[in-house]
């Protein structure tokens, strides 16, 4: 629990965030986030990885909190472009569409995002605090982890494949071994061998995640526009942006109720904001006395799947930065930018950078606090941003994909390579191969395989050592009960997902 | 010969298995270099080898209809309008990188703005030019000026 130390560290995490230059790096983040985010068809996920090469000019701290802002700001876009277009960016911001568009149907499009900007900050700051309380209990873990240790935690974290397969399980894993394949690229970590370089010495460094993020997600988004003739259109007028008295008590306990869901389901690490979002909509809806009125305006389904939304969103970042286990895609693409960094996630990041990690938590609430001061004031002008053609936007995207895979390590290899993948995105997209859990092995691949090299060898050959020691055994029987659970959880959030694209809401 | 019930699917699971016995060759090979049979650079590849294998074989007959599925419709791979403008601008991309090395990064982003923006936004070629010389300027003070990134001059100067 909450300890003098914890409290301590978060009080001089707070001091560093309020220093000029992280205000403005938190300040920024939301900005340009919420930006992107707003961009239509472009999800958090896409506006984090077009934006992370951006941010590697900053040092570690800066940058991780410009990242974080990045994510808050590009998550409240996705729910612009859901309220005032019915585009979700991500699955999570569906629910949202639900009651959301038919209220600027009605002409109440800006109470609407009143609303989803309160619930989203009131939510961010519950999740914060959850992650102040939290954190330390997984990090006090940290001396205890050996290979054996990590290697059980990356079992784990296949288990995230469940949640993050879309459609096909079969696919999922066939995605993460491909994943895991490209992690292998380069010179190997025991013999110091190249490996599947095939004569060509780019290979033999490896090949970066940038690139293959930046093709998989912001190229393909391209391509993927391109294909559905994207253009931007907004109902109607939005009207004031500030909710009246009557939509402020209505909303207050679906935003308790839906934060309180997002947060707890969202500690787990194989529940994506999605699921909570889905689930905190569907409380609401069970606990109205006026059920029939969700799904025509009904001002509590917008804020219970906001606030669930963006308390999972927060309560994301505690396996990421204790485990280092990301439980959505934005999160997978922050995993790389922290490693980019230099900075492994996992038990022992709080016990190596307590000072980095509790700046990161405090510039949370500062940018949570920035995203409403800023989003309220100026929805206006985001209106206005979903209006920007596509074929003014597209162009300006390639060529920052461009510069963001080429400026990693200044090589043209990398922008070849995000090419590529941009176009084996679009395929995969078009065929409903799931690209999330190609990056999440990519990243966890090295780690994979050190700690399983380490445990073999610790064993003498034998993985039944993993078995004979207590806190890997623990993550183990975790990885099964999660796995039975995102199992359980993912097939009710398909069923719903199902119901609602058969009444015509488009997954963007 | 029945047909599969998903091409895509059976395309891709065949993708999957010869990618697995790729894999296996380079686990195959590596495995000289190991100290230990189980522990080495080549066991993950081994292992990832025969999941590729496997898991492309289940996708592979799970893309044939069962017994009690209707008769599939014919799946057809030629792209349509759309399709063929997501092929060009891909190809447009292909040919920016290797325009980048040839002209170097100001001329070869000027073109392919031009082309970009005629063919995402179906502009006219003036209005396609005015964005392109607004964007390339940006960028190219933006990134190459201020940030000076060093970007190739073309082997063509």
């Amino acid at each position: 629990m909450l300890t003098i130390e914890t409290l301590q560290l978060l009080l001089a995490g707070f001091a560093t965030a309020f220093s000029l230059e992280n205000l403005l790096m938190a300040f920024l983040g939301a900005l340009i986030g919420t930006f992107v985010g707003v961009l239509p068809g472009l999800g958090p996920t896409s506006a984090i990885a077009i934006l992370l090469p951006v941010t590697t000019v900053l040092e570690p701290t800066q940058g991780m909190i410009m990242l974080a802002g990045i994510y808050y700001g590009a998550m409240y876009g996705g729910s612009t472009t859901a309220i005032l277009l019915n585009i979700p960016g991500e699955l999570s911001s569906v629910p949202t569409c639900l009651d959301g568009y038919p209220l600027a149907r009605l002409g109440k499009g800006g109470p609407a995002l009143g609303i989803s900007a309160i619930a989203s900050f009131v939510a961010g700051v519950v999740g914060v605090i959850g992650l102040v309380f939290f954190a330390p209990l997984l990090a006090d873990q940290a001396l205890k982890f050996g290979p054996p240790e990590y290697f059980a935690l990356m079992l784990l974290a296949l288990t995230l494949m469940v949640s993050l397969s879309g459609g096909s399980l079969l696919k999922s894993f066939l995605m993460g071994a491909f994943g895991y394949a490209l992690s292998l690229v380069g010179l190997g970590p025991s013999s110091g061998m190249p490996r599947f370089d095939y004569g060509f010495s780019s290979l033999v460094g490896g090949l970066d995640m940038i690139s293959i993020i930046i093709g998989l997600f912001a190229i393909t988004e391209v391509l993927k526009g391109i294909a559905e003739k994207r253009r931007a259109t907004v109902v109607g007028k939005p009207g004031s942006v500030y909710p009246q008295k009557a939509d402020m008590k209505k909303s207050a306990a679906p935003m308790l109720r839906g934060g309180l869901v997002g947060f707890f389901l969202g500690l787990l690490p194989g529940c994506s904001a999605a699921i909570t979002a889905f689930l905190a909509y569907d409380l609401e809806k069970k606990v109205s006395r006026q059920p029939e009125k969700f799904g025509h305006g009904a001002i509590e389904g917008v804020a219970a799947p906001e606030a669930a939304n963006n308390a999972t969103s927060s309560a994301g970042f505690i396996p990421l930065f204790s485990l280092g286990i990301p439980s959505s895609p934005p999160l997978a693409v922050l995993l790389a930018g922290l490693m980019i960094y230099g900075l492994t996630p996992g038990p022992v990041l709080f016990a190596q950078h307590a000072d980095f990690v509790w700046t990161v938590i405090a510039s949370m609430f500062i940018g949570n606090m920035m995203l409403l001061v800023l989003n309220l004031p100026m929805v206006w002008l985001w209106v206005k941003l979903t209006r920007v053609s596509f074929g003014i936007m597209a162009p300006v995207i390639l060529l920052l994909c461009t510069i963001g895979a080429y400026s990693v390590r200044n090589s043209m290899f990398d922008v070849w390579i995000a090419f590529l993948f941009g176009g084996l995105g679009y395929l995969f997209v078009k065929y409903k191969w799931p690209v999330v859990p190609l990056i999440l092995c990519f990243i966890l691949g090295p780690l994979l395989e050190e700690s399983f090299i380490q445990t073999m060898a610790m064993g003498s050959g034998s993985l039944g050592f993993v078995l004979s020691r207590p806190l890997s055994l623990a993550i183990l029987l975790a990885a099964v009960v999660l796995l039975i659970v995102s199992l359980l959880l993912n097939r009710r959030t398909r069923q719903r997902l199902h119901e609602e694209q058969k009444k015509g809401v488009d997954v963007a | 010969m029945k047909r599969p019930h998903n091409r895509a699917d059976w395309i891709g699971a065949l993708i999957c298995m010869v990618i697995g016995v790729m894999i296996s060759l380079e686990a195959y090979r590596l495995q000289a270099y190991a100290q230990y049979m189980f522990a080495g650079d080549h066991t993950l590849p081994a292992i990832l080898g025969f999941f590729f294998v496997m898991l492309g074989g289940v996708l592979l007959v799970q893309s044939y209809p069962g017994k009690a599925q209707a008769a599939p419709p014919r799946q057809t791979f030629a792209p349509g309008y759309e399709g063929t403008r997501v092929l060009y601008a891909w190809l447009s991309l292909l040919l920016y990188a290797w325009l980048i090395g040839v002209l170097g990064y100001l001329l070869a982003t000027a073109l392919a703005s031009v082309v970009f923006f005629m063919l995402i936004g179906s502009y006219r070629w003036y209005v396609a030019v005015f964005y392109s010389l607004l964007l390339t300027g940006a960028m190219y003070t933006v990134f190459v000026l201020w940030l000076q990134l060093p970007f190739p001059g073309g082997d063509l100067w």
